[in-house]
């Protein structure tokens, strides 16, 4: 029976330890490697040539995101699956663009990691159901500003400018959601995007630049 | 004479006027259109596509932005993008631009 080699880098040497010795124990998977850091992450991985890494977001020493790309270009053959103490689309974004091939909080079940390792070996992404929505949205957009260069409020995509409407008639998240026929997570995504796009720091901000631009009108 | 209609794919379809999302105790995502108290059981991927479904992004877009995570054959993404937007479509769930409905014998795995 052949083996699925892991390594997990997570520098909560509790968490990782255990996760490490749990995986072991499952039949199909033989943890190979531990690291601590993004620099024993990426040297540990071309020691032992894992087919995936279980990579904490928040290692020290450098942003997971850089840690992938490395790994994506030293181990090509090595899934990454980042694990991530929030559900920040942007986080994930950033993941995946530099090589990661799934995304999970660590609130995970063990039971669904362990689905989702086995999905990923196969060569499939993995995705948390309720952020595959806002990612998406993500991707759609992230395309069109490649292929149509824009800056602030033009950039924004029309249902961005509807949550902006909304967010400006005082609805908060929720009832976003339940206005735009949405779950709560896009909401949220768009909220973010809005914010990020009009380079502003909250959703106050947001409605007061685009009153000042004429984009909404103040009721 | 008639326009012929639009690849479905080449649509922006958005959400229908009146219809509503429930979330079960699970997670699961369940939609009623405005003309009917059925309820359709969407899976992820398809409520995912239906959050895309904003009259401004098109079927060829989701295509893209689906191949471009999950990395699998394009030719069998657009038949599943299509299959949703169709069943979606079906169901009275979506509204179309004119000239860009689907065909009505499109099936596939929304539900």
């Amino acid at each position: 029976m052949n083996l699925v080699r892991l390594v997990v880098a997570d520098d909560h040497v509790l968490l990782r330890t255990a996760l490490a010795a749990t995986l072991d124990n499952e039949p199909g998977l033989h943890v190979v490697g531990q690291a601590d850091d993004a620099r024993s992450t990426v040297a540990t991985v071309a020691r032992c040539l894992p087919q995936a890494l279980l990579l904490s977001s928040t290692l020290p020493g450098r942003d997971a995101s850089d840690v992938c790309g490395t790994v994506a270009i030293q181990a090509p053959e090595c899934r990454i699956l980042v694990l991530s103490d929030d559900s920040d689309h942007s986080t994930m974004l950033d993941a995946f663009r530099s090589g990661a091939h799934g995304y999970f909080a660590k609130d995970v079940r063990l039971d669904a990691l362990i689905a989702a390792i086995e999905i990923l070996v196969r060569g499939h992404a993995v995705v948390p159901p309720h952020m595959l929505g806002g990612l998406l949205h993500e991707l759609v957009a992230t395309r069109r500003r490649e292929h149509q260069p824009h800056e602030g409020l033009a950039a924004l995509s029309r249902r961005e400018r509807e949550v902006l409407n909304l967010l400006a008639s005082g609805q908060a998240q929720a009832a976003i959601a339940r206005q735009l026929v949405i779950s709560p997570q896009t909401a949220r995504t768009h909220i973010q995007n809005v914010i990020r796009k009009l380079g502003v720091h909250s959703r106050v901000e947001a409605v007061a630049v685009a009153i000042e631009r004429g984009l909404i009108r103040a009721s | 004479m008639t326009p012929a209609p639009t690849p479905l794919l080449d649509a922006a379809p958005r959400h229908a006027s009146g219809t509503t999302l429930r979330e079960d105790a699970d997670g699961a995502h369940w939609l009623s259109g405005p003309h009917t108290t059925d309820e359709y059981l969407l899976n992820p991927t398809a409520f995912a596509l239906w959050e895309l479904c904003d009259g401004e992004t098109t079927g060829s877009e989701m295509v893209l932005a689906v191949y471009a995570l999950f990395g699998a054959e394009m030719a069998q993404i657009r038949r599943d993008v299509t299959n949703v937007l169709s069943e979606l479509s079906r169901a009275d769930l979506l509204d179309w631009p004119a000239g860009s409905m689907p065909a009505p014998h499109a099936h596939g795995g929304a539900r």
